[in-house]
């Protein structure tokens, strides 16, 4: 049986716990192997983890009917979208006065990693709780 | 939004959605979707139900 074979008879749902647990396997498996002692070794690995997500997505976008990826482009365009100004409104207020609420906010971890860490995850939740509001609501008005 | 006879069609078969969608090779949400009118297809979708029920596309749906 040839992979592309035994990749269309995967179900669609299967794909994103897998996808998560290889993606997370990656870099557990490079610290690990001590491939990520240094930023050069680390980008190495997520590289490799972010390639094998983005392989994965392929053969589930390649799966899914044209319904299903009109879904997922509404969501990304407008949960996305949506999830972003939020993250925007939250940038402008937060760093307002000097930015006091964040220092306060992590709690006194204040350091170059705290501050990037909080800029990456305030804007990837955001976007992902639009993203699958968004999706969600798409269903919905189809039924 | 279209409308469309694929409800009609699709009974006439005794078909559930579910067969339609095997036929289709779609999930049975985007024909629930189609069928009520609420996701139009894309064209080569369009003539692929036109070649299953054998009849001319606008003998299915309609922009009215």
């Amino acid at each position: 049986m040839s992979l592309r074979t035994r990749f269309s008879q995967v179900p669609a749902w299967a794909y994103a716990p897998a996808l998560i647990a290889g993606g997370a396997a990656i870099p557990i498996l490079g610290k690990h192997l001590g491939v990520m002692r240094d930023p050069v070794g680390t980008a190495v690995v997520m590289t490799a983890m972010i390639a094998f997500v983005l392989w994965g997505t392929l053969h589930y976008w390649r799966r899914l009917d044209e319904a299903a990826k009109e879904a997922h482009k509404f969501a990304w365009y407008w949960g996305g979208t949506a999830g972003l100004m939020v993250a925007f409104v939250a940038f402008i207020a937060l760093t307002a006065n000097g930015g006091d609420l964040i220092g306060a906010g992590l709690g006194g971890r204040i350091s170059p990693k705290a501050f990037v860490e909080l800029g990456v995850i305030g804007v990837l939740v955001p976007q992902m709780i639009g993203y699958v509001v968004a999706w969600v609501g798409w269903w919905i008005a189809k039924r | 939004m279209m409308k469309n006879r694929l409800k009609v069609l699709r009974a006439e078969r005794d078909w559930s959605q579910a067969d339609l969608a095997a036929r289709l090779d779609v999930s049975r949400q985007s024909v629930n979707a189609i069928e009520t009118g609420k996701y139009d297809p894309s064209l080569p979708l369009a003539f692929k139900i036109a070649r299953l029920f054998d009849a001319p596309i606008e003998a299915i749906f309609s922009d009215g």
